[in-house]
Order: C-alpha cells, then structure tokens, then sequence
C-alpha cells in the first residue's frame, strides 16, 4: 500500500531524512516510531506529497505521490501533529469542508459526518466552536477530519501528544479500532501507544530506519535476551549456576554476584522457566527472595537505540561503547534498514556482561532507601538493582535507565 | 551513508530555484503581453455604460484613425497661462488631457500621445522645430501628425473658447469661464485634414495691387497665410505673367482686392479654371475702381453684383445704449449668429457656436443672373437697422444714414455654386475625385470685404476664413460630434432637504447596520 | 475548480466568522459614508461626480485600496502555515492553484461587496429624485473590483513569502504604494529621470499604469476588454506566482 524507496531529505545541509525505504502492505498498522527530531514527520510528509523527497520516492496504492499527487491525496487521510482546524468554525461546518474538497455529495457528506463523530464520540459537540474544543476534544475532531473521506490510507502523526493520560487511551482504542479496517501509520515517540496497537514497528533515529519488524522481534533480536531471576541464599554459588545450567531451554546463567546474604543469578531463556527454577530452589533449599521471569521491553529496546545512535550527550552519559553494544545501531544502520534476522553480533549475547556500557566501578554510589521492610535498611548502590520493581513480563513501565539497569 | 553526492540537495534547491524564476519571469512577460494583445483592433473591445456615453470618442472619429497607415500621434504643448487666466486655462488642460486619455484608451495601437514637458525649453524648442512649428512659437497647443503631414490645434483657439470674463475686481468681475469645448471636434477636424490626400493647392492671384500674401502689415494676409499652410493647404501667390494659366492642381483661386483690371489673358485663364470646376474666393474691395475687367466686373458673371458703398449700422454704446451714426465705427460690422446662413458649411459652425464675425468696410452682395443649373446663397447678412453708405462726391463716406441711400439688411456674402461648363469627357475639376458626381461644380464665394481676411482682424475671422477655404476646397474637415457631457443628477443640499437623509443613510445607516450584524452574527456564532 | 470553489466558499466565510472582517468592513462603511456625504456637499450636491469619487479618483479610495487587500491576505498564507491549516489544505485533493484562486477570489469579492455600498448611496440619491448614472457607476465599481483583485493577488504573494502575517501585510502595502507611484513617475519622467516623453520606458510605465489603465475605461464609464484584461493578467501573474510561493514552502 505505501512503499517508500530510498527516501532522502534535506533541509540546507541538514539530512532530516536520509535514504528510507520501507513497504506497508494493505491493512498494515505500523508504528512509526522515533525521538523528537529523527525525521518522522518530515517522512509522513513526504508520505503525503506535502513534502517532496530531495530523492527517492514514494508510491501509494500504486501511484506516485508527487505525479498522481491529488489522486494519492484521495486515498490519503492524514492527521499532521498539529492539528489544523479552522477555529472559528463549528465541528460540523469543518467536517463539511472536508467532505467539500473531497467531492462528496450533500446528503452522503451528511451521513459519514455523523458516523464520523459517532466513532469519534464528539456527536453531542458537533455544533461546538472548534476554538473552544479541549485539547483531547480537538485531536478527535482532528481524527474525524482525516477519517471522513474513509481512505485506505491513515497516517496519524502524533495522534496523542498532548493528551492527557484518560484521553490518551481513548484516542489510542480509537485508533485500535481504525486499525482493524486500513492501513495506518502512527507516528509517536511514545512506546506505550505504539507497542499497544501495531503489530508492526519502524524506528527510526537521525532520519534512519535502523529497525523494523513485530515488537516482539524486536525484543528478542535486539534486546537484552529474556531471562528468569533467581536471587536466594545460596551455599555455593558455582554449583547453582552449573545446576541451573542443566534445566531444559537454559542458554546460560550469569551469576550476578552477592546481595548481603542473597545470591543473584540470571537465568537466560525464551520461555518462562520461573517453575523449573522454583523446583530447583525448593529442592535445594535455597531460600528465596526473588523468583522473577524479565522480559526486555521494547521501550528499553528503543531507548538503547535512540540513547546510541543519539547525539553526542548520548556518548557523554555512556562512557563505555568498547563493548559490542554501539556495533547492535551500527550494524543496523550500516545495513540499512532490515528485519532484524541479520542483525549484529549482541542480539544473542552468551555472555550478559557483554552489553553493558555502565561499569559498576564508574558510577559513583547513591544512597537511596530500601521499601521492603524486611530488609534492613542497609544503604546500597543505585546502580544494582534491586527487586522493588515488579520486574514482571513487559511491566516495565518506569522507563529509564535501561543502560545502568544491569551491573555486573 | 548517502547514496548520493553531497551536493545534491543543493543543486536540487538551485534548479526548483531557477524554475520558480524562469516561470515567474516567464508569467510575467505574458501578463505583458496579454494587455498588448487585447489592444490590438481586431480583439478589442469598448462598452460605454455610461447615459451620456461621454466616455467614448465618437464611431465616427475612431474610424478616422483607422485611415492612417502608420499610429497617429499627438504632441502636447501645454503651459498654464498666467492668472487671472490660469484657473481657466488649468480647466481646459486637464479637460484636454482627460480626452486624449479616452482617446488614446479607444485607439490604443493607433494613437499615440506624448505630453512635452515645457519646463524643458530647448528640447521643446528643438522638437518644435522638428515639427516644423517652432516659427510660430507656440504654447498651449496640440500637434497631431502621421508621418511628415501634421495639424496644429491651439488649444484656446481650436479646442475650446474661453469666455475671459472680467478680471478686474470689484464690480462687474466675472471669473473666466470655458464657455465651449470641442476637443474631439477639433481632434477629429485634425484627423481629417491630415489623412485628407495632396494638400490642396491655393493661389493668390498678384500684380494688381492685392493684398500681400506674406505682408505682415495690418491689411496683409501673412497670418491667413499662416493659417492655411497650418490647416493643410499650399498658399501661393499666382504671378500671372509668369505663369499665364492657372495650373491644374490649383483648387482655389483667392482674388483678394485687386486694384486694377485683370488682362484679358488673366480673364480667361480664370473663367477656363472656374468653367473647369475650379474655385475661386473674390473678395472685391468696396472701395476698388469698379469697371470692365474688373474684380467686380468678373464677380458679375457669376451672379454676384457689388453695388458700390460701404454697408454701415448704427453703433450702440455699451453704456449709454443709445445708437450712433456718422462715426467711421459704422462701418466696423460685427455680425451675430442671427446673421449667417445656418445650413451653410461656412457659417454652420459659426451659428451653431454662436460666435461672431467681424466686417469692416464691407460692401454688399446683390443677387445677379447665375449661371445656369447655378444657385447663390447668401451666406452672411446684415441687420436690418444697416444701410449702404455711399460716398460723396469726393469719394468721402459720412457713416450716416441720409436719404437716399438704401436700407438694409444687405447680404454680406454670397456662395455660388454651379455646375462646370465643360464638356464631361473633358479632363477632371481640379483637385476633386473624378468619380464624385456632387463635387463636380463650380464655386465662387464672394466677400466684398479685404480687410476681413487681414491680418489686424485675422483672430475674428480666422474660423469664418478656414471654413471657406475648406468648403471651396471640398474639404469638409469641421466635424460635429453631439455634445456628450455627463449626465448630472443633482441633490437638494439645503437644511432638511435631501442631504440630511443622503447623510443619515451613509454615514451613520450603513456603518451602524454592519456593526449591528457583525456584533449579532458573534453572539450567535459563540451561544450554541 | 470545485476545489478552488470549496475554499473560496470556505475562505469568505472565514473572513465573516472572525471580527476582522466586520471590522474592516464597518470602518470602510464609516470612512466612505462620511466622506462621500463630505463631497456631495462639497460638489454641490452633484451625485454622480461624488460616486464617481467613491470609486476611484480620490486619496481616501487609495488609501483603503492599498491597504485593505493586504488586510485581508495577510494571514491566508502565512497564518495558516504556521497552524498548519496549510499542510492540511495542501494535502487535501484541491490543486495548490485551486487553494490559492479560492483565496483570492474570497479576498476579491470582500472588496467587492465593500466598493458596492456606492450602489446604496446611489440608489438613495435614485429614490430622493436625483437619478444617477447607473451605468457609469457600474463600470466604476468594476474597474474598482478589477483594481482591488490585483492587490489582493499581490497581498497573497506576500503572505506566501513569510510566515508572519503583519511582514506580509507590510510587504504588500510596500508593493501595492510603489505600483501607485509609477503614474507619478510617469507625470514627472522629464525632471526626475531626464527621459525624452516619447521614451519607450515611459511606454514600458504606462503598461503597468493603473491609473492610465481606470481613467481610460472605468472611471469614464466605460468597459474597455484591454483594460479589463490588464488586470486580469496582472491579478493571474501575482496569483500565479503565489501558487509558486506556497510550492517553494514545500523546499524551504
């Protein structure tokens, strides 16, 4: 349905968007996924024909965008972040200028702008001044603009900034059920919404599309393989790895050193060993803390690619890129944009310690206060974790650190 | 990273750069050409939607131009004359001005207008010259010309008559005033006598006695010459014993006073070239020897008798209103509208101007035996309180009305016109399309007054002259265009009249309205 | 041309949903009342020759022709690029042409129905017994429409050139007082630049004489089709190199 080739943009000796190409087969739902300032929007314009390509092009439902420009412009619904909507009209009146410029008849206008708002839930404020709308009530009238000529295309750029956290689900169930029925790219640099509705992610960073593929591709390729943590008290801490070791679907078990009286060990695996593990522990009498299964998140994911092939400061704050870790964008970059089957050397590291940028001795420690009130209060470095996160499948949600998450 | 060199996002921006300039360019030499286009004559078009239609030139002087091969052109003299005449003469410029834009803008490719800048005097000067007019010294006005042919229109003269009022404050002051202006007739008359063919050739008969054509004394004829030569003819004098007969190209023949009899080998060249078709203005002094082979003698053949005597009328003080007699004044005829023929085209202009004509020591014009097929009007009269003076004994007038002398009104001057006795197959009248049946006739226009066409009263009688010479030439130049001046619908402006009501709508009515729309239209847009 | 008709639909309906536009068009109503009241008085009563003041020929008709398009334009461009409402027309299925035409045909019939308030003060004069010249009105107030859709178009040029709408105001206020200064140049070509008054730049001049192009034909009453098409063509020119203005925004 969209097929991008080579895409190239520049703005003076800025690259805003440099040699992008990627295809979204009809009824695709792809998240277009990147930080502030990677050239996402600059790509749904020249998407459009709003912008033309500096080279390269873009074909949609066959046809050239900037040749065939007003019949793309048919099949194209498109929502630019910002939210153009003329502020002295009524809701309705801007439906029906929509509905005007795409030649649809009076009473079918009228028909397709209730079902609009219907879908969109703004019908009781359809005779609203648009200037008086809320922020959320503006991005659904917005939504409903771009929906009205029922195009095979939707392309939503930043369909929830600004919305507050109540909207933001709405607008992102709208959006689920949109999916369902066409071709959608959703620009964000929010995981959450992305990861919540598209099966299909292209993230791109510094106006590159350094991965593409299911979330959960993602997550297995490129990010820090999936394990099971153990941590308990454990008498000999080499004989537990070698033990854990033999489990069925084991990788490897990295041992995470000594925590007061508890030993920590990550056991690598695809699947949920968390019983196989317990059974271990409970038929050694190891005294458990924390029997955990951690998933890598996406988000996490997305933060090491944007923090790596981020800009200077990115560097700066991680002053270890010996590791093979820089090589996981690079790699990406150097190849161009792929699925991820091929990608670097890090994408199944056997050893845990190879992907971490933070030596423990660099960080200087922080002094933070443990909430488990069996613990005993003691004073611990930051930069360890410790199991008061929930550290459960894809719970993650505090974000962050994904870099200094894991000492060695 | 890039696939291509680094360059080219700049040479992509300096291409789209370079089109947007050459489109723009390119747009903007159509939007030049389109106006040139729209005003070549086959595509162009004029609406006058005006009741009056005074924004258009008439059909009739537009197609004029179209005679001409190469554009016309119009120079402009202007100055403003000094007070207290400038506010007048500012009046007629801009008027002037203002029709030569309607005119320019209904003949856009084939008028062109250049306004001189006469604060610019040697260019000026050495344009006048260029023109062949700087002789006169000119300002204030017109020069029309295509190609090496011109006219002069004088812009106080030809284009308008100004009415000077009485400057002198006080009493009796009265501001000047334009009492008519005929732009487009005069342009029209220019246009006519330029576009007209060979200019037509007038001589003056010399050697006994006549007026000089070149003098510059009061009775000469230097500024009818002037005239002549400025309104498309050729003037020449006609030295008979050089050139025993009249050339072929000659169209008029202008007797004007000879004082002695003409040889009888003059006579017969002036009877062949009239039998011909020829033309020919006798202007027979009143007081010339009268006898054969005279001027008078000759006039006789043609119908026209000049008794001797000086047509005199009682001259009324302008203060007293009382008539005198007996003062040579009696002689000096100023002859109204109400005395000239008003179908004739030499007075037709005249009357309907309601200008006048000055005659001093005029004779009158008897009705004799035309030549046959012939006809005489009368084309100029005197009132009926006028009587022919006759002198005394001595041959002294005494301007006084006594016994015996005949009463008027007396005719003044009278055009003959007959056909020409010559055989058809013989060669054409002179200076006449051979195939215009109406034009093949003679004609003789007598005016027994010399001292009409001299230079002292030259002004008086300058249009009265043209006009005879045109029509003797068969030149119909004088053009009447209906008058088209803008239709006035005029207001009642005193106190609660009309004006409070005008004032009441668009002053406070409409602006109130708006905002009373405007202010109801937002509270209902913000209600629901 | 439907595209073109939805936003010019769009566009004058804009321009009477915010204030500015009644207020443009109360304080026009108020200053062209006024002073036509002012020279009736000052003509003696003399209706046509006071309508014919209110279209054209005097200073105050300048001076609301000069700055009223511009008004009006500022912010169809540059206001719109930067809310966006521009991407979203330029995405829409009109052509850039199509957004720009209805622009300025909505600026263009603003102005129109500003200069029409003659036709009320003319038929008020017509009902109080002093029937004016219909007719030479009416080539005025077309001649007046013609003048005001070229300075609108020279008004949208601008606003596509900036995004700021009181520098494209100011831009086009510059462009429209130079283009009413070249019939001043031209009256004064033999002082101020010592040209001979048959030189061809003073033809060149003339060509983009508004006031030679009114005082020909519309200010005397009359339709004349060279006239008309000048200000045709030059409107087209300026639109047309405003459609290329919004196109370059896309390279920018």
């Amino acid at each position: 349905m969209i097929t991008a080739s080579h895409l190239t943009r520049r703005f003076g000796a800025f690259t805003a968007v440099d040699d992008v190409s990627f295809h979204l087969d009809a009824g695709e739902v792809v998240g277009f996924l990147g930080p502030n300032g990677a050239g996402k929007t600059t790509t749904l314009r020249m998407l459009t024909g709003y912008l033309p390509a500096t080279s390269g092009g873009v074909e949609i439902a066959g046809l050239d965008v900037l040749r065939q420009s007003l019949a793309v412009r048919r099949r194209i619904g498109y929502l630019p972040e910002a939210v153009p909507l003329y502020r002295e009209h009524r809701v309705d009146e801007m439906l029906t200028f929509q509905a005007r410029l795409h030649g649809l008849g009076r009473g079918e206008a009228r028909r397709r702008i209730g079902a609009v708002l219907d879908r969109v839930g703004m019908a009781s404020r359809a005779r609203a001044l648009v200037g008086k709308l809320s922020k959320g009530q503006r991005q659904r009238v917005g939504l409903a603009v771009a929906l009205l000529p029922e195009p095979d295309v939707l392309i939503l750029d930043e369909p929830t900034s600004g919305l507050d956290p109540l909207q933001r689900i709405e607008v992102r169930k709208l959006i689920g059920e949109l999916a369902r029925e066409r071709t959608v790219l959703i620009s964000s640099h929010i995981l959450p919404e992305i990861e919540a509705v598209c099966p299909r992610v292209l993230v791109v960073v510094r106006g590159r599309v350094v991965a593409d593929g299911t979330p959960a591709q993602l997550v297995r390729q490129l990010g820090q393989p999936s394990h099971v943590r153990l941590e308990a008290v454990v008498p000999d801490p080499a004989e537990a790895v070698r033990l854990l070791g033999t489990l069925e679907g084991v990788r490897a078990v990295a041992d995470r050193g000594r925590l007061g009286i508890h030993h920590q060990f990550d056991v690598q695996t695809d699947v949920d060993l968390r019983e196989d593990v317990g059974a271990v522990a409970a038929s050694r009498g190891w005294a458990l803390r924390e029997l955990s299964w951690c998933q890598p998140t996406l988000e996490e994911l997305f933060a090491r690619l944007a923090l790596e092939l981020g800009p200077d400061r990115a560097a700066g704050a991680d002053p270890a890129p010996a590791a093979p870790a820089p090589p996981v964008a690079d790699a990406l970059a150097a190849s161009g944009p792929l699925q991820l089957d091929v990608s670097g050397p890090s994408a199944v590291p056997p050893e845990p310690a190879a992907p971490e940028p933070v030596g423990p001795e660099s960080a200087p420690p922080r002094r933070v206060y443990n909430l488990n009130p069996f613990d005993q209060g003691e004073t611990r470095d930051l930069g360890r974790p410790k199991a008061v996160d929930d550290g459960g499948p894809g719970g993650e949600q505090g974000g962050g650190a994904a870099a200094g998450e894991r000492p060695s | 990273m890039s696939r291509r060199g680094a360059g080219t996002g700049r040479w992509t921006r300096a291409g789209i750069a370079l089109q947007v300039t050459a489109a723009a360019v390119l747009a903007a030499v159509a939007a030049a050409l389109v106006p040139w286009l729209a005003e070549r004559p086959g595509l162009h078009r004029r609406a006058d939607l005006s009741a009056a239609r005074h924004g258009s030139l008439d059909p009739a002087t537009v197609e004029l131009l179209d005679v001409f091969d190469e554009p016309v052109a119009v120079e402009v003299f202007f100055r403003l004359p000094d007070p207290p005449w400038r506010e007048v003469g500012a009046e007629v410029q801009a008027r002037t001005r203002e029709f030569l834009l309607r005119a320019r803008a209904a003949a856009p490719t084939r008028l062109r207008v250049v306004d001189h800048d006469l604060g610019d005097v040697a260019t000026v000067k050495e344009r006048m010259r260029d023109l062949r007019i700087a002789e006169h010294n000119l300002v204030n006005v017109l020069v029309v010309h295509s190609g090496d042919r011109r006219a002069v229109l004088e812009l106080f003269k030809d284009v308008s008559e100004v009415d000077m009022g009485n400057p002198v404050p006080g009493a009796g002051y009265a501001p000047a005033s334009v009492r008519v202006f005929r732009a487009e007739e005069a342009f029209a008359g220019a246009l006519k006598k330029i576009s007209a063919g060979e200019p037509p050739r007038v001589l003056f008969s010399s050697g006994h006695g006549e007026r000089d054509l070149y003098g510059t004394e009061s009775r000469q004829l230097g500024r009818l010459h002037t005239a002549l030569v400025r309104d498309g003819f050729v003037a020449e004098p006609w030295d008979a014993t050089a050139e025993p007969r009249i050339p072929d190209d000659v169209v008029v023949l202008a007797l004007v006073d000879p004082r002695q009899p003409f040889t009888p080998e003059e006579l017969d060249a002036i009877r062949t070239f009239v039998d011909r078709g020829g033309r020919v203005l006798a202007a027979p002094g009143p007081d010339a020897p009268t006898g054969p082979r005279t001027l008078h003698d000759l006039v006789r053949e043609w119908g026209a008798l000049v008794p001797p005597g000086l047509v005199c009328r009682p001259q009324v003080d302008p203060y007293t209103k009382q008539k005198h007699e007996g003062i040579q004044r009696c002689a000096d005829l100023l002859i109204a509208s109400d005395g000239m023929a008003p179908g004739h085209p030499v007075t037709r202009p005249l009357y309907r101007g309601q200008r006048h004509v000055r005659l001093p020591i005029a004779g009158a014009v008897e009705r004799g035996s035309v030549p046959p097929g012939g006809v005489l009007i009368d084309v100029l009269s005197s009132t009926t309180d006028s009587w022919r003076d006759l002198p005394d004994a001595r041959g002294y007038y005494d301007y006084s009305f006594r016994d015996g002398e005949e009463p008027g009104p007396f005719s003044l001057a009278a055009a003959i016109t007959f056909p020409p006795r010559v055989d058809p197959e013989g060669p054409p009248a002179p200076g006449v399309e051979p195939d215009s049946a109406e034009e093949r006739e003679s004609r003789v226009l007598v005016l027994p007054c010399p001292d009409a066409l001299g230079q002292e009263l030259f002004d008086a009688n300058r249009d009265l002259l043209l006009n005879a010479f045109n029509w003797l030439a068969s030149r119909d130049f004088r053009v009447s265009v209906t008058p088209r001046d803008p239709s006035r619908a005029v207001l009642d402006l005193s106190d609660g009249g009309d004006m409070a009501t005008m004032v009441r709508v668009a002053s406070y009515g409409l602006p109130g309205a708006c905002l009373l729309v405007g202010i109801l239209f937002g509270l209902w847009r913000r209600r629901s | 041309m439907r595209g073109a008709w939805t936003i010019y639909r769009r566009e004058l309906a804009g321009l009477f949903l915010t204030p500015l536009g009644w207020i443009l068009l109360f304080v026009a109503l108020l200053v062209r009342g006024i002073l036509f009241t002012i020279y009736l008085d000052r003509l003696g009563g003399e209706v046509n020759a006071a309508l014919s003041l209110t279209q054209g020929g005097s200073v105050l008709y300048w001076v609301l022709m000069v700055l009223l398009p511009p008004l009006l334009t500022m912010r169809m461009v540059s206001e719109e690029a930067s809310t966006g409402l521009l991407e979203f027309l330029l995405t829409a299925p009109v052509t850039d042409a199509a957004v720009v035409a209805g622009k300025l045909l909505a600026a263009t019939t603003f102005m129109a129905l500003l200069w029409s308030t003659s036709f009320l003060y003319a038929g008020t004069a017509h009902l109080l017994g002093a029937a004016p010249d219909w007719g030479a009105l009416l080539a005025a107030y077309l001649g007046s429409v013609l003048a005001s859709g070229l300075f609108c178009s020279i008004g949208l040029a601008a606003s596509a050139v900036t995004n700021t709408p009181l520098i494209a105001a100011f831009v086009a206020v510059i462009v429209n007082v130079l283009l009413l200064f070249v019939p001043l140049v031209r009256a004064n070509a033999g002082q101020l630049l010592h040209l001979p008054p048959d030189h061809w730049l003073l033809d060149a001049m003339r060509q983009v004489d508004l006031l030679d192009h009114l005082s020909g034909s519309a200010w005397v009453g009359v339709v004349d089709s060279a006239h008309v098409l000048f200000f045709l063509a030059w409107t087209a020119l300026f639109g047309f190199l405003a459609v290329r203005l919004v196109e370059t925004r896309r390279w920018r």
